[in-house]
């Protein structure tokens, strides 16, 4: 076994023990009755605010997730005559891998954001349309197979590409229509994903289907954002020893991650100040739009998400566009992510921090001219109140626990299906 | 245990859930008559024993807010109840994903707690404000303090059912109105054009609130009292 495989072991057994231990606690121990909602070490329920960092974490995680396996399944689709025009022909079963591994995260976080988790099997017996949880229930399962299903047939079409058989045209044609599939499945998620926020009646501010288009603009942002990230570290870790001076020979890739970076981030860029435009026009939403451009949020509106998730994103884009480099796309692809984040955040938390006040229909009882004054003190008076957000421990275990499972899950892949070009798979169903 | 294990332990707990309407109805409505209310919480502490709510926590199913208009010495005094408003068109409804979430007879919308899964969607959608989770320390605690007559086994989504269930025919009366001493509280069937909540609903007496959101809430509310004009100050934003 080469030294490098040991190392990669190391840390997969690490991050898997750390993570998986770490979650185990967040559990009490217990899974079967952390699953029936029978642990003490839950949120708490005095928080003002109930959807806290799980909810904004399997939003994150996955809008990244379908992002990464949509921006690569998309490459892989239009290329489908012409595979050497495909920039990412390299690394294209290594994405679909870190999609997978970065959906899962997500889906633990899903489930640690209630407090039944096995109680989520009633979402599939007595399924209810009209609820964006309950289709990401069944998008998320979607998705999921679409990823396994391109995964496990990649896999056969080099393994058939490699043994000249004649099935390979098939196989490589099935794997179209699987990386078709998945980018549809993808893309309603990540619309859904947008909806639980937008398609609350009582949310006027969040505006339903505009958050379903942001969140689907979201998911290549932070697609491209995690393959820029994870494509430059790893080259470099694989980097035979003594080749460091030598040019990259991946720069031409990075050229085109940088590209795209570009693009998603102004498409991001437009649709923020659309958001803000439309928010700040409307009267009933203007207080809202204020909170985040002027009132307590809007340092991390102006820093957060203006500087850090978009101008600096989109020099750092631009410098490694111009000038290939992985230390500028990765440099980049962190600040995107952190932006990516904190608009998740303001989505989530921001229609959850303001109570509004009530209003009263305006007919007006018989004799009396009670509803108009009424509405005449409130016009008066303040909008809304600030509650505040706090991140609750049992929220910072599930995070940092899902965190740590994802590079384990990410580095087992690596270790055990042939992810590399041309390398002969050697493990399990594989082989 | 079981619903009808639950049904018959509340008879015997609350002997005079009986007491009061004797139709069944499609369509249940609560009046509230604001300016009858005397703020002196005995609904809050009626539904808390009808209904076992988590007290201890400071989590009801009905509260009553105490709203003072205007600066000293032109002030003035209001108790609004609140519950939930039993929406024709309910949010909550809508967005429960493992459907906890039930329209019932009457039109009174109610939380299966054996299905609910607890990723408080439905708080987050509710536009009044009235839901809240019974969490596992809740029911712990519950045991405690009721006893054998808990009627709360697992963690769920609580909320106000009008009272629904405490008898089984459909014939009873919400605990918070039989206790009213103001009579600020009246329940009964819209549909019945001689009760006093389709009297009241009908003539515009009563009215509800944030119409706007069209989800046509079945509790109203009437102000019958000339309210001075006051000026408040602000003009939007933070008051914490």
């Amino acid at each position: 076994m080469k030294r490098s495989t040991i190392g990669l072991l190391i840390w997969t057994i690490v991050f898997i023990i750390i993570g998986g231990g770490i979650l185990f606690y967040g559990m009490s121990y217990n899974p079967m009755a952390w699953a029936n909602g029978l642990v003490t070490f839950t949120e708490p329920n005095d928080e003002p605010i109930p959807w806290g960092l799980l909810v904004i974490g399997y939003m994150f995680f996955g809008v990244i997730g379908t992002g990464v396996s949509t921006y690569n399944s998309l490459y892989e689709v239009f290329n489908k005559n012409h595979k050497d025009k495909n920039p990412f022909k390299s690394i294209s079963l290594r994405n679909e891998w870190l999609a997978l591994a970065v959906l899962i995260p997500g889906w633990i976080m899903v489930f640690a954001s209630t407090y039944k988790p096995g109680y989520a099997v009633y979402i599939y017996t007595s399924f209810r349309a009209t609820s964006r949880i309950a289709w990401n229930g069944v998008l998320y399962l979607l998705v999921g197979l679409g990823i396994i299903i391109s995964i496990i047939l990649l896999i056969y079409e080099e393994r058939m590409r490699q043994n000249k058989s004649s099935f390979a045209s098939k196989v490589a044609t099935a794997a179209i229509f699987a990386a078709g599939y998945a980018i549809l499945a993808e893309v309603i998620l990540d619309a859904n994903l947008g909806s639980v926020f937008g398609y609350l009646s009582t949310w006027v501010q969040e505006f339903g289907p505009f958050m379903s288009l942001l969140f689907v603009i979201l998911s290549f942002y932070g697609g491209i954002a995690m393959i820029s990230f994870i494509t430059p570290i790893y080259n470099v870790f694989k980097k035979p020893a003594g080749e460091a001076a030598k040019a990259d020979p991946h720069s031409e890739m990075y050229k085109i991650l940088a590209r795209d970076g570009v693009l998603a981030t102004i498409a991001v860029g437009f649709l923020m100040l659309w958001w803000m435009w439309l928010t700040a026009t409307n009267q009933e939403t203007w207080p809202w739009a204020n909170l985040l451009l002027f009132g307590p949020y809007n340092k991390i509106f102006w820093v957060g998400v203006v500087l850090v998730g978009i101008i600096i994103p989109l020099v750092l884009y631009g410098i490694a566009y111009n000038k290939p480099y992985g230390g500028s796309l990765i440099t980049a692809s962190i600040f995107s992510l952190l932006g990516m984040f904190t608009i998740i955040s303001l989505a989530d938390l921001i229609p959850q921090s303001i109570t509004w006040y009530y209003t009263i229909s305006p007919i007006s009882p018989a004799g009396s001219n009670w509803v108009y004054e009424l509405r005449s003190i409130f016009n008066n008076g303040p909008l809304w109140s600030f509650l505040s957000f706090k991140i609750p421990f049992y929220d910072t275990v599930w995070f940092l626990g899902s965190a740590l499972f994802l590079l384990g899950v990410y580095t087992l892949g690596v270790l055990i299906l042939p992810l590399e070009e041309d390398e002969k798979a050697k493990h399990w169903i594989f082989k | 245990m079981s619903s009808d294990q639950v049904l018959s332990l509340n008879q015997i707990v609350n002997p005079y859930t009986k007491f009061g309407n004797t139709q069944p109805c499609k369509h249940w409505g609560f009046v509230v008559k604001v300016d009858q209310c005397l703020g002196c919480d005995a609904c809050v502490a009626a539904c808390t024993l009808e209904n076992q709510t988590p007290f201890w926590e400071g989590l009801f199913r009905t509260h009553v807010e105490d709203l003072e208009l205007g600066e000293y010495p032109n002030t003035q005094r209001v108790f609004v109840p609140r519950l939930c408003m039993q929406c024709e068109n309910p949010p909550c409804y809508y967005v429960c994903p493992t459907g906890a979430t039930q329209i019932v007879d009457g039109g009174i919308v109610v939380v299966d707690e054996y299905k609910c899964m607890g990723c408080l969607y439905c708080v987050e959608a509710c536009p009044y404000g009235a839901r809240y989770f019974y969490t596992y320390e809740g029911i712990q605690k519950a045991k405690e303090v009721y006893g054998p007559n808990a009627i709360h086994t697992v963690p769920h989504v609580d909320k106000c059912t009008f009272c629904y269930g405490t008898a089984p025919d459909g014939t009873y009366t919400p605990a918070c109105v039989r206790t009213c001493p103001g009579g600020a509280r009246v329940f009964g069937c819209l549909d019945d054009p001689n009760s006093e909540v389709s009297i009241l609903v009908n003539t515009g007496q009563a009215v509800v609130l944030n119409p706007q959101l069209n989800v046509q809430p079945k509790v109203f509310y009437v102000f019958n009292r000339q309210l001075g004009r006051y000026n408040v100050n602000g003009n939007g934003g933070d008051n914490s």
